[in-house]
């Protein structure tokens, strides 16, 4: 496993995706930085949540080669017949997506320093919202690792993992249409009754249970909550073991 | 040899298939798992596994709270509905503070506090089932909070949840929010509404006063009911009325007031008076006001409190100062020295009613000045009217019907101005209570003291974060490392490609 998540790690830095990626994360942290070093406010914690809505953008850039590449250069024939299990090659790539945002972060960190220096505050809300950031980076590259694995085109990948992506990000908006749409639904079948709204409200309420963003939101406020870290990371998990799916069904298809 | 062929192409395709439909299933099947693994660790543990390390525990009621929850018989229900959906996100919003700590009412009360949302436009029946009477106008308060317990209810805006300055709001009109009081108005509010009003406060308006509300927040929280008492020319003081405030007036009162007052002062009422010496009333001598008070012989001079003494001084300021707490008030205030800024003199009147105990509340130092100013606020002509130790509050009794009167020369301890921009919690304040507690001479804490929180200031040395840094952020973060980036990923580009 570490010797894939080397090779995969440092061929982040042997090709210009490495590097674009850290740019557009620097431009963009640099960005909303600077927005609030200039209004004389400073809050880390809105920084590091802003960034979360790139996730969207470099996420793709950084995944939709870890399988795509290799399969349509044919290489991907390495992972089965090379003694490495393939969990580890899953898991490597992952780890070295993941290490490559903590490269990233390494902006925030002189954003922090440079905020310290100018009498501003780094708080325990502020911490906790580079926590969820990690545990969210993990997920949000499992998925992008899985969108990888299922095709051999790196721009398809992109795009899958885009809309992967996209879809966590809007889940309570797709909630809120749902279930007014469930409220309209069973409105027709039961006109005038209020188990129609009931209805809607339980199917909005479900869906918006499942967006991390919402279940992490308090993180901010310094109130750090196991069971939203827990739920980011068996969704990663999830997507890990889809991930070993495509590919373990691949080696013995192809057999 | 062709057949062996079809026949391994078979067994390969159905091996894919039953590949396929175990790959579908195993990933359906843990997804399921997951699921339901996350329901129930969220619903189980959820709330045990959420720790608040917020500074000054923001999130969390304190334990003066969980002692008041813990004092309600297990049947207590009390309510609280936002009348409105939950928002997914309350980050940077007006509910930032409010809908983690009513998680947090909920998780400590034992069923005793339930926290619900509920969108009257969606759900039209909640209106009716809160306020049959519909006395609160529910309908329009749709971004507010209601605090229901035995069919009486109370309605919490978010603003009552915080402390604001009030000169930011007159000049800028926006919120520039101060301080956290969220725990504070919950708190207080289920509190009177499980034990009942101690006594009622009309609040005389009409008299170009600044505003009572935070006085009123006070006055909720000590579980007092609170009624304002419209300047008119059927002016009257209501039976029911325990204590009559007058706070800021900037004009005299009426003839009308002059007499219902007087006769509410001989039939044993009790007032609370504080006037103060501002741009808004430097040529008011309040004649009617003092009449009054003179029964009671306590008069409020047209002259101006200037501190002399710099160990009294807050800051330099002559006008804003320190006054200490006489003798026999110490045990209203933890502390010695409380805070007064435009005084106005309070003096004993000249002839001292029989029966009347007359007794001097607040100090200034022994070298402080009592001006007389002119219209503009600067000295008068004639100068110095009287240097020495002078009062800035004054307490009057008396013992034949019961009437009591507390007179401050200062709105340090009533106004909307300084309890938003020093919280509820302040040494004043509490002051404040204690005067109110005297006149309604109720026993004990008839508020439960929690404190004001204060919220997160993320402000930079604005010494240090000049333009010139502003800039050099920019350049540095936005341009320099970013270009360098690019320019190395054209460069590793540019040799990958020539290999």
């Amino acid at each position: 496993m570490l010797a894939i998540f080397k090779r995969e790690f440092l061929s982040y830095f042997r090709s210009p995706v490495g590097y674009v990626a850290i740019a557009i994360f620097s431009f963009l942290s640099g960005f909303i930085f600077y927005s609030q070093y200039s209004a004389g406010s400073v809050n880390i914690g809105s920084e590091v949540i802003s960034l979360r809505s790139f996730f969207v953008i470099i996420v793709p850039i950084i995944t939709m080669g870890l399988f795509a590449e290799d399969k349509k250069r044919g290489t991907d024939i390495l992972y089965y017949t090379t003694p490495v299990s393939l969990f580890s090659v899953v898991v490597g790539k992952v780890l070295a997506s993941v290490a490559l945002y903590f490269v990233m972060f390494i902006n925030v960190i002189i954003h922090i320093i440079v905020t310290l220096a100018s009498g501003g505050v780094f708080g325990v809300g502020a911490f906790g919202t580079i926590i969820v950031f990690f545990f969210m980076a993990f997920m949000f590259i499992a998925m992008g690792q899985f969108a990888s694995a299922i095709t051999d085109s790196q721009i398809v990948s992109a795009i899958v993992a885009f809309i992967l992506i996209l879809i966590t990000q809007i889940i309570s908006i797709i909630g809120d249409y749902l279930g007014k749409a469930a409220t309209s639904l069973v409105g027709m079948i039961n006109p005038g009754s209020e188990a129609a709204s009931s209805f809607g409200e339980g199917v909005r309420s479900f869906i918006s249970w499942l967006d991390p963003f919402a279940k992490t939101q308090d993180f901010r406020l310094g109130v750090f909550s196991v069971s939203a870290l827990f739920f980011l990371l068996s969704v990663g998990i999830l997507f890990l073991y889809m991930t070993y799916r495509v590919l373990d069904k691949k080696r013995w298809s192809q057999a | 040899m062709s057949k062996e062929i079809i026949k391994e192409n078979s067994q390969n395709d159905n091996r894919a298939e039953k590949l396929k439909l175990y790959s579908i299933g195993s990933v359906v099947l843990l997804a399921l798992i997951i699921l339901l693994v996350n329901f129930l660790f969220d619903k189980i543990f959820g709330k045990a596994l959420t720790f608040d390390f917020s500074d000054y525990s923001q999130n969390s009621i304190s334990q003066e709270s969980i002692d008041y929850l813990n004092t309600l018989p297990a049947d207590t229900r009390i309510r609280v509905v936002g009348l409105f959906n939950r928002p997914d996100n309350v980050s940077d919003t007006k509910y930032q503070y409010i809908i983690p700590l009513l998680d947090d009412y909920v998780k400590e009360s034992d069923g005793k506090v339930t926290v619900e949302y509920i969108d009257p436009t969606e759900h039209p029946s909640i209106i009716q089932e809160l306020d049959p009477t519909n006395s609160f106008d529910l309908a329009s308060n749709t971004e507010n909070f209601v605090v229901s317990y035995n069919g009486k209810i109370r309605i919490i805006t978010p603003i009552d949840c915080y402390s604001y300055d009030e000169g930011y709001l007159y000049q800028y009109g926006s919120y520039l929010i101060t301080g956290n009081n969220t725990e504070y108005t919950f708190t207080n509010t289920m509190y009177s509404l499980t034990q009942g009003f101690t006594g009622k406060a009309y609040i005389v308006t009409g008299l170009r006063e600044e505003g009572n509300t935070y006085l009123k927040t006070v006055l909720d929280g000590m579980s007092v009911e609170v009624a304002e008492l419209q300047s008119s020319d059927s002016f009257a003081i209501p039976d029911d009325c325990d204590i009559l405030i007058l706070n800021g007036p900037n004009t005299d009162i009426t003839e009308k007031m002059y007499v219902a007052m007087t006769d509410y002062i001989n039939r044993g009422g009790k007032m609370l008076v504080a006037v103060d010496y501002s741009s808004s009333n430097v040529t008011e001598k309040y004649d009617r006001l003092n009449m009054l008070l003179n029964q009671m012989s306590i008069n409020v001079d047209n002259l101006f409190i200037y501190e002399s003494d710099p160990g009294y001084q807050r800051n330099g300021y002559p006008s804003d100062s320190n006054v200490t707490v006489a003798g026999a008030f110490s045990s209203y205030s933890a502390n010695y020295a409380l805070h007064c800024t435009n005084a106005r003199s309070v003096r004993q009147f000249d002839s001292v009613n029989s029966g009347l105990t007359v007794l001097p509340v607040l100090l200034t130092s022994e070298t402080a000045y009592a001006m007389a100013l002119d219209q503009y606020g600067n000295p008068a002509d004639d100068g110095v009217a009287d240097s020495g130790q002078h009062y800035v509050a004054m307490y009057s009794g008396n013992e034949n019907n019961g009437a009591e009167i507390f007179v401050f020369g200062t709105l340090n301890f009533t106004s909307d101005a300084y309890i938003s921009a020093y919280g509820t919690n302040d040494p004043n304040v509490e002051f404040t209570r204690s005067c109110v507690r005297d006149l309604l001479n109720s026993s004990g804490n008839p508020s439960l003291g929690i404190a004001t929180k204060t919220v997160d200031n993320f402000s930079i040395d604005t010494a240090k974060a000049t333009t010139t840094s502003s800039t050099l952020v920019l350049i540095i973060f936005m341009m320099v490392i970013p270009i360098l980036l690019i320019a190395v990923a054209v460069f590793v580009y540019t040799k990958r490609k020539n290999l």
